[in-house]
């Protein structure tokens, strides 16, 4: 049997290693942005980045949690490059994430005698519809009109937050002293793994799911008109393609995933809505997905580095005083880093000749290496 | 003579070919020198360089007898008094003639705004020197080819050139418009400007210029004087062998009419390309041609019979199915196959390879597709096929289609789409762009898609083309249908111009 | 009814709708001269972030208003100097660039906060000096005229001036000419000598300036005090509006006043006790709805400039002319 296309064509993308080099020459400017600003406000930064890494990966509780965040990250991860599979941008995230959490929350607490097997799937479809449904506003306002969709995944976000933090006051209110929706009804919460910290088997789920998507996008004609669109919008319509109920379709499925993230969260780690749980998750997303130029074979990878940092921010906080905002500044850095294409070869080219004219014996050496 | 520009031993390479191999040419003082080839002989490329919009990778560039530096561009080339008229026009669609012809030297007043009347008193004085007719203050979007070129011509000479190259100009006219522009040219001539002519249209070119220039494949091949000079020799220069494409299309054509089109309205940009209510039919077998100069509703027509845009009236059938305002895949399920008119834009994948793109209709059908997964070897098996048949290189489906030439690019199209044996084969500029050697298989292999009686609507700016091809031609001039008339082997080409500049066949 | 209705629409709506419109309208036009350039800027959310952190510690540390507001300026045309740099010159996604300045702006202000003011959440202090506030004596006497035309801002008062300068300097000077035909057609503008990055990074760095302003004029003219997230999507509306006004700066204001008013609307449905959450979603389904029903209109101008449903009609008559003269 033949390996899958997907895989030779991997291998010989690898051989061109200059990506490869462009990428962790990024990520050391980073290290070297954030250690140099670090020793500025008098931290260590070497102890920073060690406990970095032992915030997250060593002890059940650090591991745990970081496999926790790379769950949730992993799904929004897939769910934003799935909307940019088919050119679309989807920061609206963070909407169908927190109305799938709360659909999840709210059927889960209604239904005490009913047996797992069905309410699990139950909650879980429910939460992936409401998630898909808000998802695919933006998409069909963009196919038909061509409405930015950025414009309106950001505003509809904040729409999406407050209708929720007015849900846990007002209508599924666990009438406690801080707003939540009433704890989940037993049979309906995941099970945690790698006690005491709250990884958990959505864990697995999510990557089923991550799993099932690859399969989809690389091997079925589905994928391959789907990535069509992405690839090149004019020939996927001249080959007969229907572009916009193929990029509907596909923000739907985006938006349906981004709804599970929301989903696994609450019935694996809080056991109930509360406000407020996943500001920046739009982001966690987009990182995780350009990180690694939008390649979804890659977005373990990327997924388990955010989430490491995220998760080793909390050791760090503990154990240097430095407060995790710091972690989320160096985050930013380093997707600021990695998208600049041209840092590599400016830097090999020297920082100074390209803020002015090139010069003549650069122009020269370009010429003679094309 | 002296000479004014000179250029010696040029290079350029673009990511996968070599558009210009030891390049060379020169130009004196108030001459007609024109620089001929075919498609992709490198001839704009030398241009562009000259212009400064692209950068030499070797060679030597010497304007008035001064070298010009590295890292020379287009505003260097302007204080040269170098001007350019691109193929595809540099113009502000949604700004003014005035606007597009001052941007970038505009005469100030009050040292930030801009003195539109000194603008309009220059621009009159060149329009009333060389008889150039062009309205100021139109939008560039509603005015006519013929006047946006000549906004392009007044832009260069409004900047002070007194070198001004012209990138197949005539490409866009009527042969009735290119008499009136070679007229304008003669008189600048007389005025002591130079002047490049880009052109591989002998006649024209025998026409109007003091020198000629060859290039084929990127090389310099020769100089000779139009007196030295013959249309059969320099013909010989330019391809290399005395062949001329000469296709008959010979088929029988039957009774079945497989695409009518009635009354068909459709919309565009520009108001002379919309589609004034048309009517024609193709018949199985049949080769039905439509010339016309570009940009008189021939890509809005193509458009809309693929279902890319919607009719504002009209209707269309594929053998009696209504495919009028249907998506492109409904189009392409009645039996449309397509050759598109800018394969880089829809004809293919540029990020896969040939084999994908190969299979890119079917690949959802068997075998491609058993049980809901991508087959790859079958995918590589009608690759291996295909590539056979239409004798596509490199023979190896793994190649991405972005580093093939353009002929062999588009020879992937046409090996997808003929394969398909649809009933209505849409041939849009099949060969436009495309090298000499392809354009002759190509020709011939849209004339054997007749064979299995399916019909052929070719839309083609190119009269040879059209001649060589077409059992019957009908011509579009601003949206309408100015003309039909049988290829019997003795159309008079003037009459086809006629039509083509919307006079009536009979008068 | 006719009692909350009174509650809700008073003069002083006015007021508040123009107040709360004048931090949009600067982002506003910081989006749009960057949209006339063709450059797609989302930072603008981040650089007012930045801006109003620097110009209420700036103002609280030196007590200098005028100070702040400068410092505040210079940082937002750096911070957009970064996002001009990192996308021309090194390449980079200038959407995912945006993006990740705009994270910045959030952590890093949360990270400065205890550092700066001692305190995280929210911040104010009597130290902090705001912008001056212009009152006029001449209206003083009217409750209604004080209202209206009292009690502005010096940036309030200053906004026509900047929609104004922008349409001018956009529409009647021969930079803006440039500008937009870098932004219309890159390669025309090039062909004619015009160097189309330096435009883009001219536009970039006035967008730049203008975002520091609206912070500046956030922290200290709208209200006084800095907190965490205080911009709350100000720069996206500023977006959508420039969408709304196809970055034309007096349509596109306008569009602001509309978002300005809804926001000032909502503080108010507040009094007669609608659910805050429902007050505070407000100005963003009003900005999406807008924006949907700008966007809808030009698409149905565009199809009726393109179409020939014209010569549908007379195609019958047209089509029997040149039908016949042809065989």
């Amino acid at each position: 049997m033949s390996s899958p296309a997907v895989l030779r064509r991997r291998k010989t993308k690898a051989g061109d290693n200059s990506y490869v080099i462009r990428f962790l020459f990024a990520l050391a400017c980073a290290f070297v942005i954030a250690g140099v600003i670090a020793a500025l406000f008098g931290y260590n930064p070497f102890e920073m980045l060690l406990n970095l890494f032992r915030g997250s990966l060593v002890g059940k509780l650090n591991f745990g949690t970081t496999l926790e965040k790379f769950t949730t990250i992993l799904l929004l991860g897939t769910a934003f490059n799935l909307g940019a599979k088919v050119g679309f941008f989807n920061l609206g995230l963070e909407g169908s994430l927190y109305l799938g959490a709360l659909t999840y929350a709210v059927i889960g607490y209604q239904f005490p005698n009913l047996p797992g097997y069905i309410y699990i799937p139950l909650c879980v479809v429910s939460a992936m519809l409401v998630g898909g449904l808000w998802g695919v506003l933006p998409a069909v306002l963009k196919a038909k009109w061509n409405v930015n969709e950025i414009c309106v995944t950001l505003l509809l976000n904040y729409v999406a937050t407050y209708f929720c933090t007015y849900a846990i006051y007002y209508v599924w209110s666990a009438k406690t002293s801080i707003p939540q929706t009433p704890q989940l009804c037993e049979q309906v919460q995941l099970p945690k793994i790698l006690m005491p910290s709250r990884a958990n088997v959505g864990l697995f789920i999510a990557a089923a799911v991550f799993l099932l998507i690859v399969f989809i996008i690389y091997r079925t004609p589905i994928g391959y008109r789907t990535k069509a669109i992405g690839q090149n919008p004019r020939f996927a319509e001249y080959i007969g393609i229907d572009q916009k109920r193929t990029m509907i379709l596909t923000v739907l499925a985006s938006g349906m995933v981004a709804g599970l993230a929301g989903g696994m969260e609450v019935a694996g780690l809080y056991g109930r809505f509360v406000d407020e749980f996943a500001t920046g998750a739009t982001f966690n997303g987009l990182l995780a997905s350009r990180l690694v130029a939008n390649n979804l074979l890659l977005l373990p990878v990327s997924s388990f580095a955010l989430a490491m940092l995220q998760a080793g921010a909390y050791g760090v906080e503990r154990a240097c005083g430095i407060s995790r905002a710091f972690i989320d500044c160096f985050t930013a850095v380093i997707i600021m880093m990695v998208t600049m294409d041209g840092l590599y070869d400016s830097f090999r080219k020297g920082i100074f000749k390209i803020i002015g004219r090139t010069s003549m014996r650069q122009r020269k050496e370009e010429s003679a290496n094309g | 003579m002296a000479k004014i520009v000179e250029m010696q031993g040029i290079m350029k390479r673009f990511q996968y070919v070599q558009a210009v191999d030891n390049g060379q040419f020169d130009l004196n003082e108030g001459e007609i020198h024109s620089l001929i080839g075919e498609n992709g002989a490198g001839k704009s490329t030398m241009m562009k360089m000259l212009y400064g919009l692209y950068e030499r990778d070797a060679g030597q560039i010497r304007v008035n007898g001064r070298d010009v530096p590295e890292g020379y561009n287009t505003y260097d080339a302007i204080d040269l008094e170098i001007g350019m008229v691109h193929q595809e026009f540099m113009l502000t669609k949604e700004m003014t003639v005035l606007e597009n012809i001052i941007i970038g030297s505009e005469p100030r007043k009050r040292r930030f705004l801009i003195d539109r009347d000194a603008a309009a008193e220059k621009i009159r004085h060149y329009i009333e020197t060389y008889h150039m007719n062009v309205q100021l203050d139109k939008k560039v979007s509603s005015v006519s080819v013929g006047e946006a070129q000549r906004v392009e011509i007044i832009k260069a000479l409004y900047r002070g050139a007194r070198i001004l190259i012209l990138d197949e100009p005539t490409a866009v006219l009527t042969p009735q418009e290119s008499e009136k522009l070679f007229e304008i040219l003669s008189m600048m001539k007389k005025d002591g400007r130079s002047i490049v002519f880009i052109s591989h249209k002998l006649k024209e070119v025998m026409q109007i210029s003091d020198r000629v220039t060859v290039m084929r494949a990127g090389r310099y091949i020769g100089t000779v004087s139009k007196n030295d000079a013959s249309i059969p020799e320099l013909a010989k220069m330019m391809v290399g062998r005395e062949v001329f494409c000469d296709i008959k299309h010979q088929s029988a054509i039957t009774s079945e009419v497989v695409l009518k089109v009635t009354d068909l309205a459709a919309p565009s940009e520009r108001e002379l390309s919309k589609l004034k209510g048309i009517s024609f039919e193709v018949h199985g077998g049949e080769i039905l041609g439509v010339a016309g100069v570009d940009g008189n509703g021939q890509s809005e027509l193509a458009s809309v019979l693929a279902g890319f845009t919607k009719a504002d009236g009209g209707q269309i059938t594929i053998c009696g199915t209504d495919i009028t305002n249907r998506r492109p895949g409904q189009v392409r399920a009645a039996g449309l196959t397509h050759i598109p008119e800018d394969r880089n834009i829809h004809g293919l994948n540029k990020a896969l390879d040939i084999k994908y793109n190969l299979a890119a209709y079917e690949i959802g059908d068997k075998p491609y597709t058993t049980g809901g997964m991508i087959r790859e070897s079958a995918v590589i098996e009608n690759a291996n096929r295909r590539i056979k048949k239409f004798d596509i290189r490199p023979a190896n489906g793994d190649v991405m289609v972005a580093s093939l030439s353009g002929g062999n690019a588009q020879k992937v199209i046409v090996a997808r789409e003929l394969d398909l044996n649809g009933k209505v084969l849409l041939a849009n500029q099949p060969t436009r762009g495309v090298d000499i050697g392809s354009v002759e298989s190509i020709r011939s292999l849209i004339s054997s898609a007749t064979d299995s009686g399916a019909g052929v609507l070719l839309i083609s700016a190119d009269l040879d083309e059209i001649l060589s091809l077409a059992d019957r031609i009908i011509v579009l001039y601003e949206g309408r249908i100015t003309g039909e008339i049988i290829n019997d082997g003795n159309v008079d080409e003037m009459e086809l111009g006629l039509l083509m500049t919307g006079g009536k066949a009979d008068e | 009814m006719g009692n909350v209705l009174s509650t809700v629409f008073t003069y002083q709506l006015v007021h508040a709708a123009i107040r709360c419109s004048v931090p949009i309208i600067y982002a506003c036009l910081a989006c749009s001269v960057c949209k006339q350039a063709n450059v797609f800027n989302m930072s603008v959310e981040g650089v007012m972030l930045f801006s109003c952190f620097i110009a209420s510690s700036v103002s609280y540390l030196t007590g200098s208003w005028v100070l702040a507001v400068l410092v505040s300026v210079l940082f937002g045309i750096l911070v957009s100097g970064l996002l001009a740099f990192g996308s021309i010159k090194l390449k980079a996604n200038i959407v995912v660039l945006a993006i990740a300045i705009n994270m910045l702006a959030t952590a890093a202000t949360r990270f400065l906060m205890p550092r700066v003011f001692g305190c995280s959440g929210s911040f104010t202090s009597k130290d902090m000096v705001p912008i001056p506030t212009v009152t006029l004596p001449i209206f003083q006497d009217n409750p209604v005229f004080t209202s209206l035309f009292n009690g502005y801002n010096l940036f309030e008062l200053l906004c026509p001036v900047f929609i104004f300068v922008l349409w001018f300097m956009l529409y009647k000077t021969v930079w803006g000419l440039r500008l937009r035909t870098v932004g219309l057609n890159e390669m025309c503008a090039q062909t004619a000598g015009i160097t189309a990055d330096g435009y883009k990074v001219q536009a970039l760095l006035i967008a730049g300036a203008l975002g520091g302003l609206a912070g500046a004029h956030m922290s200290l003219g709208y209200v006084t005090m800095f907190a965490e997230n205080m911009v709350q999507g100000r720069g996206f509306m500023g977006m959508a509006a420039m969408h709304f006004g196809a970055a034309n700066p007096v349509v596109a204001s306008l569009a602001c006043l509309i978002f300005g008013a809804c926001d000032a609307l909502g503080s108010r449905v507040q009094l007669v006790g609608i659910p805050s959450q429902f007050v505070l979603m407000l100005p963003y389904i009003i900005t999406v709805g807008v924006l949907v029903v700008a966007m809808a209109s030009f698409a149905r101008k565009e199809r009726r400039i393109k179409s020939a449903k014209h010569y549908a009609a007379g195609a019958a008559k047209a089509g029997s002319k040149s039908g016949p003269s042809a065989a």
